[in-house]
Formats: structure tokens, C-alpha cells, sequence
């Protein structure tokens, strides 16, 4: 491996100062900026932070940091450092100027053979970090990045991973949905090679413009990765067989067969590559492209440049917005303006001495005591306010409940009702027990990084993600609009419906259910998928409909004589089984699994008991702080007086 | 290079002999092409030792092997003369060692761990590593040697009742951001890993602990102020810190530091600081000096709380919010 590298320690250095050029391009982590050193003219890139705009604990954004010190590989973008002025954190790396190969496409897709020389270098850069237990965990064009020259180099560290040993895995689920792994979706527990996977998407990014799914909903893309078969280039489409083999190679849904980088280096399809320069026409394609049609150039604000060349912004400063002041200024408000607060804060201890007094103060020590264990009495009656909780899901403080599939079932209702396209709290994202739910606004389009989240809740989100059945791509017009059948509780049905209800729940789920099973591509899934919900709300809604509608099937179908008579053929030889629904129905059984339409009502008659049983004046909630601290006091007592 | 250097290494325990050997090399030799061949030779080193203690691919690496390069390592000093001389490596080999030190760290025959025991007995490697921080070029690698060996209590305990912890601010403030993070960790991870202990350390040296621990809430440094307030949180909401819990909400002077940073115009920082502020409120006993305090400020802390984060959509900070605000009506 190269020698030590002399880092330009120098860069990073807050003391020295930086020119802001021009902005590069802003992500859901702050903003990219070219920027220049006064001293030696170095061009580099300066990422731009805002920790007090994110929830997320300082210590992840760091690890990234750690990350890029950590390596040192002409396939990796370089880190020269990082500093923190005010709230903003400055992370200074190497700039390269070819830009993103997001950016490149814009004109156009690229050629095989250049495609071929991206995925070299890059599987050079990985095959780098993955002998070092890394994984990257967000491949995808827009984090690949080009000099000028044509050097392909990894950029964006934000959530990568260190495994501990070359056998551990990672289960958090992070990455950006349309190029995450089946594994990684799953959290059936991942390493390296999900980064294969994305590669292989990257690869198919580059050569079509798009990633594959990317025409469906963010949240229906979890459900269909792990379900549909893996995507393919097809010989149709123009593309040649190695190209197509390698794509097979690195898009396998079970990771054991997938290839290593260093497999991977060696297909016939890498190894006929040329030179990263033959790269350099894809530059100058973008650079056309864009004087073409020139967006918006963004410059730094003067302030931003007083930040950049290191006049004031080094500490917090300014004046922020204080809503009031506490008693402890009022008393020499106007005479000591600007003073720090401490010195005002001398001038109420002597206040305070005198309210005290006025109290009546402490009694003897005995008296003290007494007055303790009194006030702890009282206390934990009066300290521990009943609270009643808004929400039907209850957080125990101190020791975790089992979940039960009803409390599960609430949890979900909790969060559809209140907060479907919200974003999960950082709070929340870290919880390991109960498990975050994947909603809507953690994967906004689908084409930006997710924010790890340690423990997803794969029901929960499941369930969350058949809501979006029929609901297009973010980045389009919805393509089916409408599909959502909000379901009414229903009274009580004809015979006709009661015919109805079992027909489609017994008889067209299952059937429905067991070819869903079986392996199809995600056009083929959807499309059941679509179906199946279809059914489902029909079945619900308006069961009499649901029964006219198949006995006008089988009307129709008996008075085509062409379907009619092939069937015949068909059933004659033995080909359509009937027993197709009664093996499903008993599989299900046995696994004590819920799937179809029957559950949906147990769902809301839970649903409806829970409601019921929260509303209820007899169950209240304590807030967890106060048991917290409550039973710390008890803790303490017992300490105090063992005998009591 | 010599006849020596061409010798094929015979075993993993030569390695380490060799190692050593080399180190001891590159401390008296000069900046130039002999030191650069030395330095290859320690990486290619290093490189082999480490691949004989993790195994290469699916092989397992052997028992024999770990055990041989293990002692060698404890005889040669070199959990000493590694630390010492980091800094002097390449870049590789940097990581290498501190592969080679996890490793060693986790190692454990029955219940003993041999490398912890060892190390407990040479406090002088760990306040070396430590050290490392003032070092730009090595502070993170020595970063993450120091956070394995603080997973250890032996050595935890060594760090913490030592002169060298209160070391650790000064890591923290004058540094980058990077390093400090780094830094910040190893003290939080002292701190919070060992809760017994630590609570018995924190209740015998209360003043001295919590007079350096308030430099950093009072830092000018954001990062710091931000990170030590929500460790400060953590630190008295933990059970086994009880007593020191009810000293700290005891002071009048912490309350009002935690009014305050109620007022500070970052929403980060008030936020940290709302979670010390509860633990004063919700104390069924409140001291009559901080009972006074709130009751003084009773009608503006309900105006403030009322409208404090409203726009948050943390279901628990809500609960513990209205809470306070029920609390503070109460007083």
C-alpha cells in the first residue's frame, strides 16, 4: 500500500482562511462549496454542515469524518480535515472538478464501455474498503465522483459502516431505498457485499438513466426489492452479454451468491475496460450541456465569505432571541447592561436568603427529617401527576413490555392516524427496542440517503408500505390517484354479501396470496399486489358487488367459447388444480399467520377495544420522568433508613 | 537490505521479535531511504501479525498462533513501544496496530483477559495513548485504541481516578473537530460505561469532577457545550448515579445555569438543557433555595414552557413538558 501520506494538515486548519466560490450543490446534510485557500490557491471542497438544523447526535456526523481519515486510496475522495465555526461544521476535501455521475448523466447515458471503466475504479475503491471490514452503504452515480482527468473516485461517507471483524454484520437499515440491498431492507443482517448490489444498480443507473423501480413509490420499493426477482438487463434493450452477466453477477438477492469485489475485477466484462481518460468526453458532454442551458449559479453570501476567511463565527455569538428573562436579571436590569448573567445571579442569592426567611426555613435536623419523609409521602402522591396519555400507545419508563400483536397493531394506528409522511425522530430511529417504523418522509423520493435507523419494525412498515400500492414515483404525478379506499365499518350483510365476503376472502386472497408467492418481477408483483388490494377494499366495502362481479366472470367465461373450451382442455388434462386454495389456507394455518382479509377485522376490532380501554378513567399513564425519578427516591430512601 | 531482513519469518512469534527489532531500529536511525526501508519492514510486519491473529477469509486463525504472538508481544514490551511510536509508521500500518491491539484486547483465556491484566499493571501505556490526541496524524487511531481498552474497567478505572483525566478538556477545547468528537467520546465512555464505579468515583470527587465538567458546559465551543450538556443529562438520569443526581439538583447555581441555557438561542442547546432542567422540577423534594427559585419565576417559566419546542413531534418530551408545567402550578 502507498506510503504514509503527508496530509496539507495546513488546510484544515481554522486559522487560515478560505475563499467561497461557488456553491456545488446542497444535500439533505448541508451544502457542498468550491472553495480556495488564500495562502496556496488549493482548490478544494468544503462541506458545509449546519449542526444545529439536525436532530442527529454530533457523534454520527463525526464518524463519517473518522471514516474518510481512515482511508487513503486514490478511488476515495481525500479528507484535509474539518473544523466548527458557530453551529457549522466545515469538513475541507478534495474537489474534484469532472463533478458527479448523476451530473454526467444528465445529458445522456453513458456507453457500455464507459460504464465498464466507472465500475473498475469503483470496484477498485471497494474491493480497497472492504479489506478494511468498511462498508459504504450509499452507492449510487450521484455519489461517484470524476476529476477532470477522469479519475472515478467514491465520495460521501455519511453512513458508512465499520465491521468489527471480517464475520460480523450490520443490520441497521440506511442507504437510498431505490439501491438498497434486499438484505439491508430485510435487516436480515448485511455486510460488504450490499455494496455490491448497489453497484450492480449504479451500473444499471448509468446505463438507463434511472435506477429499476424508480417509476413506483419510495415505500412500495421496500416491499418489492426483497419480493421481485432481481432486475436484469435484457438482450432486447441493446445491451451486450458480458454487460448483462455482470449485472447478474452483482445484482443476486441472496448475498452468499454474490461476487466479491475482487471476483468482480476479474470479469470479462471489467477486464476489457480501457483508460479512465476516455471518461473525459462524458465531462466535456456535461460541460456543454450545461453552458446550454446555465441554472442558476450560486454564490456565497458576504457573511458566509467573513465566516470562510475567518473573521468572527468562530464561537456562538450574536444576539439571539430571548423570550424573557428570569427573575434573577430583573432586579438590575437596565443598570448592568451587557454584564454576564453570573454577576446578576450574586444579587438574587441575597433575595433568595431572605425569601428563605421568610419560608420559615429549616427546623432542626430532627424536625428536617421528619419533614422529608413527610414531604417524600406526600410527594409521591403529589409528584406523580396522573397524566393522561393522548396517544393509545404507552411507553413503559423503566422496563420494556413484550409486544403483543395487538400493541403492535396500535402502534401502527398510532402513527397512520398522526403521522404517516412525517420523518421519524433521531429519537426514534435509535430506539432498539420497539423497532422505528419506515414512514414516508425518512424516504422522501427515494433518490436521497436515508438516515440509519438502528432497529426498523419490518410489520409495521410493511403494512405501512400496502398503503402506497398504486401510488407512482414521487418525482411524477401519481399515476393512480384515488386508489385508497378509507373502510367503513359495515353492518351486518345479506346472505348475498355474507357469500360475498367469503368468496373473495377464502376463495380470490388465497388464490391471490399463493401466486404472489411464487417468483415474478416487480411489474408482475405490483400488479398483483394491485389486484389483491382491489379485492380486498371491494370485499369489505360492498361484498354483494364482489359476488356479482366473479359469478359475471364466470358467466363471461362460459359464454366465451374460446376460454371455455381451453379450459375444458385444460381441467381434462389435470392442469388446473383445485386444490391450489385449500393447501394455501392450511399453510397459513400453520404458520399462525394472518394475512388476509379476515385479520382486518379482528385489526379494527382491537383497534376499537384499545380505544376503549385508553379512554377509560381507570387506566392512566404516569409520566415516565416522574416514575423515573419517583422510584430513584424510593432507591434513596432505602439507603437512608435500611430498616424502613 | 542485510542478510537479516532476507531471513524468511519462521514463525508468528518471530514476527514480533523482529518487530520489535525494527522499532527499536527506527528510533536511531535518521530520516532517508535507510528509515523508509525500515518502515516498509515494520508495515510488512504488522501486516502479517495481524492477518495470523484475525485468520484471512473463512480460515479460523489458530489458537497456537494467537497465543504465541500474544505472549511475544507482552514480553517484548511492544503494547508500549507500539503506542510510543505510532506516530513514526505509515499510514497502513497505523490501522494495523490498532487491529492488533483490539484484537489482543478482546483475547481472553477462561475468564481472564491476559492483555487487560496486563496493561493494568503499566497505567503509563494507557495515559501514552491518551496522549496521542495531541498529535494530529495518529489522534484517531489512538483515539480507537483508548475506547477498546476503556471497555475494560481494570483500565477504565486506571483513566478515571487518574491526574491525567482532567487532561481530557483540554483534548476536547483545542482541537479539531474531528479529534475532539474522538476525544469526547473516550471521556463519555469513561464516564458511562462502568455505572457503579463511576458513581462511587463521582460521589468521593464531586467538586473537582463537576468544577471541570462545568468549563465544558460553559465552553465557547458549540459542539462541546451541546455534547457535555446532553452527557450531563444522561449522567444524572442514570440510576446508579442517585446521590449525585440529588446533590447536583440541590445547587441553586446549577439551576440557574440550566435556566439560562433554557434562553439560548440555540434550539439544540435549550433543548439539552430542558432535560437537566426537569430532573430540578420533578424532584418530589425540592430544596427550599431551588423550590424559591422556581416559585419566583413560577408565572414566566409557564408562559415559556407553554410555548417551549411546541413545534416538536417527540410524544415523551410533550409528556414530560406538560408535567413540568402541572409541577410548577403546583408550587
Amino acid at each position: 500500500m502507498p506510503l504514509s501520506p503527508s496530509r496539507p494538515a495546513q488546510l484544515a486548519d481554522p486559522a487560515v482562511a478560505y475563499t467561497l466560490l461557488e456553491k456545488l450543490g446542497t444535500g439533505s446534510f448541508g451544502t457542498v462549496w468550491k472553495a480556495s485557500h488564500n495562502e496556496t490557491k488549493q482548490i478544494v471542497a468544503i462541506k458545509m454542515i449546519d449542526l444545529e438544523s439536525s436532530d442527529d447526535d454530533i457523534s454520527e456526523i463525526q464518524a463519517e469524518i473518522a471514516h474518510l481519515s481512515s482511508c487513503w486510496s486514490d478511488h476515495v475522495t481525500k479528507y484535509y480535515g474539518s473544523f466548527v465555526r458557530g453551529a457549522r461544521l466545515w469538513i475541507v476535501m478534495e474537489y474534484l472538478a469532472g463533478g458527479s455521475c448523476l451530473d454526467l448523466l444528465k445529458p445522456g447515458v453513458f456507453a457500455e464501455a464507459q460504464i465498464a471503466i466507472v465500475c473498475r475504479e469503483l470496484l477498485i475503491g471497494l474491493e480497497y474498503l472492504h479489506s478494511e471490514g468498511k462498508i459504504h452503504r450509499d452507492i449510487k452515480a450521484a455519489n461517484v465522483l470524476l476529476s477532470d482527468t477522469g479519475d472515478v473516485k467514491l465520495a460521501d461517507f455519511g453512513v458508512a459502516a465499520q465491521l468489527s471483524s471480517h464475520k460480523s454484520q450490520r443490520h441497521t437499515f440506511v442507504g437510498t431505498p431505490f439501491w438498497m440491498a434486499p438484505e439491508v431492507i430485510r435487516q436480515a443482517g448485511y455486510d460488504v457485499r450490499a455494496d455490491i448490489w448497489s453497484l450492480g444498480i449504479t451500473a444499471i443507473e448509468m446505463a438507463k438513466g434511472e435506477p429499476p423501480l424508480s417509476e413506483y413509490h419510495p415505500m412500495r420499493v421496500l416491499f418489492l426489492i426483497p419480493k421481485a426477482k432481481a432486475p436484469r438487463l435484457e438482450a432486447n434493450e441493446g445491451f451486450s452479454q458480458d454487460f448483462m452477466d455482470f449485472i447478474g453477477a452483482c445484482l443476486q438477492k441472496d448475498p452468499q451468491d454474490r461476487a466479491t469485489a475482487k471476483d468482480l475485477l476479474q470479469h470479462r466484462f471489467i477486464r476489457s475496460a480501457r483508460r479512465t481518460t476516455d471518461l473525459i468526453p462524458l465531462i466535456n458532454r456535461y460541460r456543454a450541456f450545461r453552458a446550454r442551458s446555465p441554472g442558476k449559479a450560486s454564490t456565497p453570501s458576504k457573511t458566509l465569505n467573513k465566516l470562510a476567511a475567518g473573521l468572527g463565527g468562530l464561537t456562538l455569538n450574536g444576539n439571539g432571541t430571548m423570550k424573557s428573562e428570569w427573575n434573577f436579571d430583573e432586579t438590575v436590569r437596565g443598570t448592568m447592561k451587557g454584564v454576564p448573567v453570573q454577576l446578576d445571579l450574586e444579587q438574587m442569592d441575597e433575595d433568595e436568603e431572605w425569601d428563605l426567611q421568610a419560608d420559615g426555613g429549616w427546623g432542626s435536623v430532627r424536625e428536617r427529617e421528619e419533614l422529608l419523609r413527610a414531604a417524600t409521602i406526600n410527594g409521591s402522591e403529589l409528584s406523580l401527576p396522573m397524566l393522561e396519555r393522548s396517544s393509545p400507545n404507552p411507553t413503559p419508563p423503566l422496563s420494556s413490555s413484550p409486544q403483543t400483536p395487538s400493541s403492535d397493531m396500535m402502534h401502527l394506528k398510532s402513527s397512520t392516524s398522526s403521522n404517516v409522511s412525517g420523518k421519524s425522530t433521531w429519537k426514534e430511529r435509535q430506539d432498539k427496542t420497539r423497532g422505528t417504523l419506515v414512514k414516508e418522509g425518512d424516504l422522501g423520493d427515494g433518490f436521497s440517503t436515508v438516515r440509519p435507523m438502528k432497529k426498523v419494525d419490518t410489520i409495521g412498515s410493511q403494512r405501512l408500505s400496502n398503503e402506497y400500492i398504486g401510488t407512482g414515483s414521487v418525482r411524477k404525478p401519481p399515476a393512480a390517484a384515488g386508489l385508497e379506499s378509507p373502510i367503513k365499518p359495515k353492518s351486518a350483510f345479506s346472505p348475498r354479501g355474507r357469500a360475498g365476503q367469503a368468496l373473495v376472502e377464502e376463495v380470490v386472497m388465497g388464490v391471490l396470496d399463493s401466486t404472489a408467492a411464487e417468483d415474478h418481477d416487480a411489474l408482475t408483483l405490483e400488479a398483483l399486489n394491485l389486484l389483491r388490494k382491489g379485492f380486498a377494499d371491494l370485499g369489505s366495502q360492498n361484498p354483494e358487488i364482489a359476488y356479482q362481479l366473479v359469478m359475471d366472470i364466470l358467466g363471461g367465461i362460459r359464454g366465451n367459447d374460446v376460454v371455455h373450451g381451453h379450459i375444458r382442455n385444460m381441467s381434462m388434462a389435470g392442469v388446473i388444480p383445485s386444490a391450489k386454495i385449500t393447501t394455501h389456507l392450511s399453510n397459513d394455518e400453520g404458520n399462525g399467520g394472518k394475512k388476509s382479509t379476515p385479520s382486518s377485522n379482528d385489526v379494527r376490532g382491537g383497534m376499537k377495544k384499545g380505544i376503549g380501554e385508553t379512554g377509560d378513567d381507570l387506566i392512566r399513564e404516569r409520566s415516565p420522568i416522574a416514575d423515573l425519578l419517583y422510584l430513584r427516591w424510593i432507591d434513596g430512601l432505602r439507603l437512608k433508613w435500611p430498616g424502613s | 537490505m542485510n542478510f537479516f531482513n532476507r531471513q524468511k519469518t519462521r514463525s508468528p512469534g518471530d514476527a514480533v521479535k523482529s518487530l520489535r527489532e525494527n522499532i527499536v531500529r527506527l528510533d536511531q536511525s535518521v530520516a532517508g531511504e535507510g528509515r523508509k526501508r525500515i518502515n516498509e519492514e515494520i508495515s510488512r510486519l504488522l501486516a502479517s501479525v495481524k492477518s495470523s491473529l484475525s485468520g484471512e477469509g473463512d480460515v479460523e486463525p489458530s489458537p497456537d498462533a494467537v497465543a504465541q504472538i500474544a505472549n511475544e508481544v507482552y514480553a517484548q514490551d511492544l503494547l508500549s513501544l507500539m503506542i510510543i511510536h505510532l506516530g513514526k509508521f505509515d499510514f497502513e500500518a497505523r490501522k494495523d496496530v490498532c487491529h492488533i491491539y483490539n484484537m489482543l484486547l478482546r483475547r481472553q483465556l477462561g475468564t481472564r483477559s491476559p492483555t487487560v491484566d496486563t496493561i493494568a499493571t503499566r497505567p503509563d501505556i494507557i495515559f501514552n495513548t491518551l496522549k496521542g490526541y495531541s498529535n494530529p496524524d495518529i489522534a484517531l487511531n489512538t483515539g480507537m485504541i483508548l475506547k477498546e481498552m476503556l471497555r475494560y474497567e481494570p483500565l477504565a478505572r486506571i483513566m478515571l481516578y487518574s491526574e491525567q483525566f482532567y487532561t481530557f478538556p483540554n483534548y476536547i477545547e483545542n482541537t479539531t473537530f474531528g479529534i475532539s468528537c474522538d476525544a469526547f467520546g473516550c471521556m463519555k465512555e469513561t464516564l458511562t460505561r462502568h455505572k457503579p464505579m463511576v458513581a462511587q468515583y463521582l460521589d468521593a470527587n464531586y467538586d473537582r469532577f463537576f468544577n471541570m465538567y462545568t468549563t465544558l458546559i460553559l465552553s465557547a465551543n458549540y459542539v462541546t457545550k451541546r455534547q457535555s450538556l446532553k452527557l450531563l443529562g444522561e449522567i444524572l438520569l442514570d440510576r446508579a448515579n442517585y446521590s449525585i443526581m440529588t446533590r447536583y439538583i440541590s445547587s441553586e447555581a446549577n439551576l440557574k445555569m440550566m435556566m439560562n441555557f433554557l434562553r439560548d438561542k440555540s434550539r439544540n442547546i435549550q433543548f439539552e438543557a430542558f432535560h437537566v432542567f426537569k430532573v430540578f422540577v420533578a424532584n418530589p423534594n425540592k430544596p427550599p433555595q431551588i423550590a424559591s427559585i422556581l416559585r419566583r419565576n413560577k408565572e414566566k417559566l409557564l408562559v415559556f414552557l407553554k410555548e417551549f419546542h411546541n413545534d416538536k413531534d417527540d410524544e415523551q418530551f410533550n409528556d414530560e413538558k406538560q408535567f413540568l408545567i402541572a409541577q410548577i402550578q403546583q408550587i
